[in-house]
């Protein structure tokens, strides 16, 4: 199986490991995802105009591959408290880690990384395995079979 | 990172182990994001995240809740004072305000998280700023040259307890320079327009917002300072443009080749009357009946005045639930001058906490609880609002102006649906 390795700097957290899940927008916790209305909470993308992608898309368990965050300072909130009920991602690949995401990553000791060598949205598509070494900085990518 | 011997001696727990967790945190962060020194904090202001109830998604259910809590909780034993001057406002609980202001932060008012600007004095010209308000944030950094990342409620948390805060992002004067060029070929004419004008730009940019736009094309001597305010707030939504520059307004930005740093721009766009009509289009007008009509970005004193001035002789229509925000200054006002009991007399809810509306004998929280409460349709001047309500299915009707809007209220019907 085709393999792909990103190289960055040191990020957030330790490893993990997990399916991708991949989105060219920038997501919020806050505005995207049902966690802060849904009975029970829920990690599903529920914003079709922002983030027509992942509409419907349950981010739970994923390796979540997006650009940036974006607006809302409370996706910390949202995504600390699907975190503790197990529906929180099991790493983030960003172009750029939102300061908001970060900090949240911080505290959850969630797998965080960005400004890899290659373009992530590019190199890795929906369903790929990916592992997240954090502390090396290292992404290593195993393409889904076709 | 190059640390101080002060900042070494809190990373150290010289200080305690809450102040030693605080910079641990703050370190992190400023590895993460390339900083090379932590720089000291003019303003850290937690209106954002207080407690229970003092925001969306803050709950004593959630982990950030708690985490702020545990902190606290350990801030108290150890008797630690925060390190800048600190503001709090929009506060849950008597408890963590008595707590919070114990250790040395300024409690300018029980609610109203967005506009600390008209009654705490804003920062000056090159200061290092943690705003929790993303909108006072943008504003900071556009129009006064102050200098502030979008930290979020752990990162402003950090920089009240430590007074620092790592310098990375907008706190370096390379990433302050703008690398996208707006021509803006519209006028707006208030302050639902100026939002509009913000919120394209933002969504256009919002997978690079770091990428700061320059805008040209803006009189500077038609805008108010309210108008900016608007445009800073929907500059942080949908996206999250934390700095932007204003050709002949903003202090870094008083010619477009300053903003640029003689560099030319990597992208440049448009946008014009067409362009503003494509975010109106996003909420239009339905064939429902408006269930709740609401004012939701703060009134400041001006258009409160504009408001009462709508409703003379006037009366929200029996079957429309209509309520409206006041920034700090302007509840004063409102209370002092005898507009709130005017307002009230025509049907008008003034909302006590930001964010909250009448809705079945009820106050509900329409971020939270609009589906759950059965609301089908609300009428808004805030995009943000539309944004965070609409993916409960519920429709959400933007309208281009106060009249628009109090005209709704008054007839309860929304033409054009």
């Amino acid at each position: 199986m085709e393999k792909i390795i990103l190289r960055g700097h040191k990020g957030i957290g330790g490893t993990a490991e997990g399916e991708a899940l991949v989105s060219q927008n920038a997501l919020s916790y806050i505005f995207d995802v049902g966690g802060i209305w849904d009975t029970p909470m829920s990690a599903k993308v529920t914003n079709k105009i922002e983030m027509p992608d992942w509409y419907g898309e349950d981010l739970a368990g994923k390796v979540l591959v997006f650009p940036t965050g974006r607006g809302g300072i409370f996706s910390s909130a949202m995504l600390m408290g699907l975190a503790r009920r197990g529906l929180g991602p099991k790493a983030m690949i960003n172009i750029k880690t939102h300061p908001v995401f970060a900090y949240a990553s911080i505290v959850l000791d969630l797998p965080t990384v960005d400004e890899l060598d290659k373009n992530p949205l590019e190199v890795i598509d929906n369903g790929d395995w990916v592992k997240v070494d954090a502390e090396r900085g290292i992404v290593e990518v195993t393409k889904r079979e076709s | 990172m190059r640390l101080t011997k002060d900042e070494e001696k809190m990373l150290s727990g010289g200080y305690g182990e809450a102040t030693r967790r605080a910079m641990e945190i703050l370190v992190t962060m400023g590895d993460y994001a390339g900083a090379q020194r932590m720089v000291p904090v003019s303003w850290a202001d937690l209106s954002t995240f207080s407690g229970i109830g003092g925001g969306h998604g803050d709950s004593p259910d959630n982990d950030l809740y708690k985490f702020m809590k545990e902190l606290d909780d350990l801030c108290d034993r150890e008797g630690v004072r925060f390190r800048c001057p600190t503001t709090l406002a929009d506060a849950g609980t008597p408890e963590s305000n008595a707590r919070l202001t114990r250790m040395g932060a300024q409690l300018i008012s029980p609610a109203g998280a967005s506009s600390p600007h008209d009654i705490f004095p804003l920062p000056l010209f090159g200061q290092y700023v943690t705003p929790g308000a993303t909108n006072i944030n943008t504003y900071c950094n556009s129009m006064i040259g102050a200098r502030g990342n979008n930290e979020g409620p752990i990162g402003v948390r950090m920089a009240a307890i430590t007074g620092r805060t790592p310098q990375y992002g907008y706190l370096l004067n390379e990433n302050r320079l703008a690398k996208t060029h707006v021509e803006v070929r519209v006028a707006p004419k208030n302050y639902i327009e100026w939002a509009v004008l913000g919120f394209y730009i933002s969504k256009r940019l919002s997978r690079h917002y770091w990428d700061v736009p320059v805008l040209t094309g803006i009189d500077p001597v038609a805008v108010t300072s309210d108008d900016i305010m608007s445009l800073c707030a929907s500059m942080n939504n949908p996206g999250s443009i934390t700095h932007f520059l204003i050709e002949g307004l903003s202090p870094e930005s008083r010619t477009l080749e300053q903003a640029l740093g003689g560099r030319k721009p990597k992208e440049r766009f448009t946008v014009g009357p067409k362009e503003m009509e494509e975010v109106y289009d996003t909420y239009p007008p339905t064939g429902n009946k408006p269930e709740i009509v609401t004012l939701r970005f703060p009134l400041t004193v001006q258009r409160l005045y504009e408001v009462a001035g709508l409703f003379e002789g006037k009366k929200v229509h029996k079957d429309v639930s209509f309520s409206v925000d006041l920034t700090l200054a302007a509840k004063l006002v409102a209370e002092g001058s005898g507009l709130k009991k005017r307002l009230e007399a025509a049907g008008v809810l003034v909302a006590e906490k930001q964010g909250q509306v009448m809705w079945r004998g009820q106050m509900i929280d329409p971020w939270v609880d609009a589906k759950r409460a059965g609301v089908r349709t609300m009428v808004t001047d805030s995009l943000k609002d539309c944004n965070a309500i609409s993916q409960q299915e519920i429709d959400m009707v933007l309208l281009p102006s106060l009249e628009r809007i109090v005209e709704v209220a008054v007839t309860g019907k929304v033409e054009g649906g």
